[in-house]
């Protein structure tokens, strides 16, 4: 069953001249599934990322989040589904600073208007679920780059959202902090059965996705299982994307 | 709620930049509060005191202009139905001799079987006066004086000097005591007896039976009455003493609408830069769901916050400022006021302002908040977006200049009240400064063109970053300017009035010595009248060459309550008065022959021109004068007539003198400075020179512009901080260009000096605009005195002030640049470089 599915979809920017990250690109996401998404510079795959994200809408498209469209959503809409329903990490981890980490992590639950107490708890939960329960009350600054990045693992999960994003989440961190956010994304999927979308540079975190999908010049180029090395496609018939 | 702490942790997180918020929060609502009370208090004050003057009556029947009329008025209204009983009124300034001490006071007499007449006055000693020689004091005048009951005084009255027991020691219910002196009860018979004014009195208090209305009755006695006397309902004949504090009302509200405005642009330059540098945050949270409206309300609550905390700590600085100005006021209108200031509009519109201000000033930066796109949460660096033109604050702003031209050229034809000014002075300064975005380029490449050649690369760079962040660059420009401007402004203004103020007394005054009863009372209070054998005392004297007496009446002009001062005109070859137009030899014999020259104000105000005729009616006496000319006047707020005193002995009846105008023969004046000073003390008078009258005048506008100084000082030590926060701001921003400038090798100095160049440039451009704009202002300032004064008063441009001014601002900015300068140098290149 899928959890996002995306049709179509194509994304020009206009800075005085129009500019396509994306042209007419359809994929669905199945539940519980780790899916990686490759490619070099200004492929095209953080701008993908940021309409499965309701981020920005599509220019042309359709996206479909848990069989609802999202892609003509107004921007509140947009936010209270962001808020609900998808989780994001990002490379720059982007905690607030002046929140400390348990802080941070109940951001989206206050943000919709929970007690601050039953979110802190929740967020605690998740925060043990990174291994970082001890450093709660620490503030961003006070702990390592991998630590801030599975605090914003644990901001992602709080809100049990259909669909983590993740943003070149191991781009900032040293090889061992990296594989342990890959590993925590891993068990998430494996074990919770949550889905994680997430953009990667890295071919040894690629390599851990159940699903690769190569990105150049705004199409998706190729759609594959790493472990099996296969086209997902149904069928598995060379597709267009 | 999490923007609540969101909010109050952004505040501590930057302490430097919301003590800045705060401090302009706070002198706004200091200001505010201190004014609003301080002419709160002052109003109530005469309010009061007229009020105990005038009593509860339900109609009151008075002279139109004033003066006094015959008691005998009474009879014909008193069978009138409705009318339960007539109180007479009688009051006459004098001065109370205790041994040694002296003292001003107000004598009112009282028809003791009358409980109407005695309403507002408790007996706390002895009993109301009844016979002649009696006399009761109001508590603090007594104590003042060290009387005790049935202590012997004597009193200064038309017939001298004469002796007095005191019967009784009254308290004031509702009173306001006057300076040096207080009030002081008579029975009502003798004090006319004394006075000169046997069957006179000020007015009647009528007060009717419940089954009639005022408003019926009112009609009624209108008719019964003869036509130089008008019946209205009491109200308090305030009229005088509020022209006369219409200039300082008007000056204080300008500062605080000043301050107002300047903590506005502070607190918005400092909220843009927090939403500036908070925008990868506010995006993470647009990211994690937050709407535009939780972003909005959370930037406001920021600035609510800042907003509640300057009111709290901005009121009780305002009303210890409140007190300081109320004194100031007592001092230039020589009345005493209430200890007790009147804080419930100040306490209200200092709430309401602080408030106000950050959250005017936090709109649109929260606006813009709103508008942070999530996505900039996913990029690593975040992209400089180019800043958009400034087509919409331009039409603003040029739209409002054209407003503000249109309130101008009202104001100068006397067709809009004089408040308009503040609206006008506030819409001139903020649409100048929502031009400044535009004015910016050409205004810095004017600046740097004459130097160019010699310019170092710090220098460069100083222009580029200035013209970079050209909004923020704008506002602090902004801030500087209008503080430049009001201080150019308003002290131009103010050094115009007091030259005009000093022409005018040296005109109208031609004198070496004054000698008068005690201080003059610029509310039109009546004046203590002085025997005329002083003068054939002081006219004896050897070293004088001449003394003029001079007399105040209180009368009707063209409907206008005004004042005449008979004046001893046939003393002079030359009309001693700031004659407006015609010929002083011509004028005065147009005077001596019975005509009048009118004050600029009454002229302004009932349109009378020389050659016109006005109607003035004094008590039971009505003329119609010929207008000879108009002069200049400062005195009972300009609404003067100027009679000869021959003229207005044969119309008006008058005796006595309220003062006399001395000067001494030629080069005699020291000499004859012991003698006047002999005879006045044996006299109980008073007796300036020339220039202590001068000082005195000096020292009445210090009083007020002492204010305006302290407010103009803090807004341009709050201009500095803008820029403080500016370059703060900009140095953060440029962390990382700054380090890759320091390992290229970029001297520590030459950091400073790219710094201390951004602030030469945002410097030089507020204050030389802001001197330029300030020379305007002042002009304005001018042109709207004059139709509030009647006449044009000259430009009095202190190029030197200026000039200073401009240096010490300029100074002031530079040396509050050092610290980001610093910050800056202090810069370790490896990790700026680091830094995102």
């Amino acid at each position: 069953m899928s959890v996002i599915e995306a049709y179509d979809l194509t994304k020009i920017y206009d800075a005085g001249v129009e500019v396509a990250a994306l042209r007419g690109v359809t994929l669905q996401v199945e539940r519980a599934s780790l899916v990686a998404v490759v490619g070099p510079s200004g492929s095209g795959k953080s701008t993908l990322l940021s309409l499965l994200g309701a981020l920005e809408a599509p220019t042309e498209g359709r996206i479909l989040l848990e069989g609802t469209d999202i892609s003509a959503l107004t921007d509140d809409e947009r936010s209270l589904l962001r808020r609900r329903r998808i989780g994001f990490i990002f490379q720059q981890f982007n905690l607030l600073p002046i929140f400390t980490a348990s802080e941070n992590v109940a951001l989206p639950l206050r943000l919709d208007g929970m007690g601050a107490a039953q979110a802190d708890r929740r967020a605690v939960e998740m925060l043990a679920l990174v291994g970082l329960a001890e450093r709660r009350n620490h503030l961003p600054s006070q702990l390592s780059g991998g630590e801030q990045q599975r605090v914003a693992v644990a901001r992602a999960l709080v809100a049990e959202p259909a669909i983590v994003l993740a943003d070149e989440p191991t781009g900032n961190l040293d090889s061992t902090s990296g594989d342990r956010v890959i590993a925590i994304l891993r068990e998430l999927v494996d074990e919770q059965r949550q889905t994680v979308v997430l953009v990667t540079h890295d071919s040894s975190v690629a390599s851990r996705a159940d699903r690769v999908i190569h990105v150049r010049d705004g199409l998706i180029v190729a759609d594959a299982d790493p472990r099996l090395g296969m086209d997902v496609a149904a069928g598995g018939s060379e597709r267009r994307t | 709620m999490i923007s609540w702490s969101y909010a109050l942790r952004e505040l501590g997180r930057r302490r430097g930049r919301s003590l800045l918020s705060l401090l302009s929060v706070t002198i706004a609502v200091a200001a505010i509060v201190a004014v609003t009370s301080a002419t709160a208090t002052t109003r109530r004050a005469y309010q009061q005191v007229f009020q105990a003057l005038a009593g509860r009556a339900d109609l009151e029947v008075v002279a139109r202009g004033g003066g006094r009329f015959e008691q005998g008025v009474a009879d014909a209204i008193r069978s009138l139905s409705g009318v339960r009983t007539i109180v007479p009124l009688f009051h006459r300034a004098t001065i109370i001799y205790a041994g040694e001490n002296k003292a001003k006071a107000l004598a009112v007499g009282i028809v003791r079987d009358e409980p109407e007449s005695l309403f507002g006055f408790e007996v706390t000693q002895g009993t109301f006066p009844a016979a002649a020689g009696e006399i009761a004091l109001e508590t603090h005048l007594a104590a003042g004086l060290g009387i005790q009951l049935g202590d012997d005084v004597r009193l200064l009255t038309s017939r001298g000097v004469r002796p007095y027991r005191i019967s009784g020691i009254v308290a004031l219910e509702n009173a306001v005591r006057l300076r040096q002196g207080g009030m002081l009860l008579a029975a009502i018979n003798p004090l006319q007896q004394a006075f000169r004014s046997v069957g006179e009195v000020d007015g009647l208090n009528i007060f009717l039976t419940e089954s009639r209305r005022a408003a019926e009755v009112q009609s009624e006695v209108s008719a019964a009455l003869p036509p130089e006397l008008s019946v209205r309902v009491p109200s308090s004949r305030t009229g005088l003493a509020q022209e006369t504090m219409l200039l300082t009302e008007v000056s204080l509200n300008m500062a605080s609408a000043l301050s107002f405005t300047t903590a506005v642009f502070i607190a918005l330059g400092v909220f843009l830069m927090n939403v500036g540098e908070r925008r990868q945050q506010l995006s993470i949270m647009r990211a994690l769901g937050a709407t535009r409206r939780q972003i909005i309300v959370l930037v406001c609550r920021e600035a609510l916050l800042t907003g509640i905390i300057g009111t709290l700590v901005g009121i009780p600085i305002g009303i210890y400022g409140g007190r300081f100005l109320t004194r100031s006021m007592a001092a230039l209108l020589n009345a005493s006021l209430p200890e007790t200031p009147e804080l419930y509009w100040g306490l209200v519109a200092g709430g309401l302002v602080g408030p106000a201000i950050c959250l005017l000033a936090a709109w649109y930066p929260a606006y813009m908040a709103s508008r942070v796109s999530p996505l900039e949460g996913m990029r690593p660096v975040v992209t400089v977006r180019p800043e958009r033109g400034h087509r919409a604050t331009t039409v603003v702003g040029l739209a409002g200049l054209v407003v503000a031209a249109v309130v101008e050229i009202g104001l100068a034809r006397g067709e809009l009240p004089i408040w308009c000014t503040i609206f006008d002075l506030i819409l001139s300064l903020v649409s100048l400064v929502l031009l400044a975005p535009v004015a910016l380029l050409p205004g810095v490449k004017l600046l740097v063109w004459p130097v160019r050649r010699w310019l170092t690369i710090e220098g460069e760079m100083s222009e580029r970053l200035v013209l970079r962040h050209a909004g923020r660059s704008s506002l602090t420009i902004g801030v500087l300017f209008i503080a430049i401007c009001a201080g150019v402004g308003t002290s131009n203004a103010v050094f115009s009035v007091t030259d005009d103020v000093r022409t005018w007394y040296e005109r109208t005054v031609p004198g070496d010595f004054l000698i008068r009863a005690m201080m003059p009372d610029m509310t039109g209070q009546d004046a203590v009248t002085l025997s005329d054998s002083i003068d054939d005392e002081i006219v004896a004297l050897d070293d004088v060459e001449k003394a003029e007496a001079l007399r105040l009446l209180r009368i009707e002009a063209a409907g206008q309550d005004a004042m005449m001062i008979a004046r001893e005109f046939r003393l002079y070859d030359h009309l001693p008065l700031d004659l407006i137009g015609g010929e002083s030899r011509a004028i005065r014999d147009c005077v001596l022959a019975g005509e009048v020259v009118v004050g600029s104000v009454l002229a302004e105000r009932t349109g009378v021109h020389a050659g016109d005729v006005l109607r003035v009616t004094f008590g039971t006496e009505n003329h119609a004068f010929r207008v000879a000319g108009v002069a200049t006047e400062y005195t009972f707020g300009g609404s003067v007539v100027y009679a000869d005193r021959s003229v207005a002995q044969r119309l008006f009846h008058i005796e006595g003198a309220d003062s006399f105008l001395i000067k001494s023969k030629p080069g005699k004046a020291a000499q004859l400075a012991p003698e006047l000073a002999r005879l006045a003390r044996q006299n109980g008078l008073l007796l300036q020179s020339f220039a202590e009258v001068l000082q005195l005048i000096d020292s009445m506008v210090a009083g007020v512009t002492g204010g305006l100084w302290v407010l103009l000082t803090l807004g341009l030590l709050v201009g500095a901080l803008g820029v403080v926060n500016t370059l703060t701001m900009n140095v953060l921003e440029q962390t990382r260009e700054l380090g890759m400038l320091r390992a290229i090798g970029m001297r520590r100095g030459q950091i400073i000096k790219a710094v201390l160049g951004q602030a030469a440039l945002i410097g030089l451009l507020g204050v030389l605009a802001g001197g330029i704009a300030g020379t305007s202002l002042a002009r304005m300032i001018n042109v709207s005195l004059g139709s509030m004064f009647g006449h044009y008063i000259a430009f009095a441009l202190r190029p030197q002030f200026i000039a200073l001014l401009l240096v010490v601002a300029l100074a002031v900015v530079l040396l509050s640049a050092l610290v980001p300068a610093r910050r800056a140098a202090r810069l370790n290149p490896i990790e700026a470089m680091r830094q995102e």
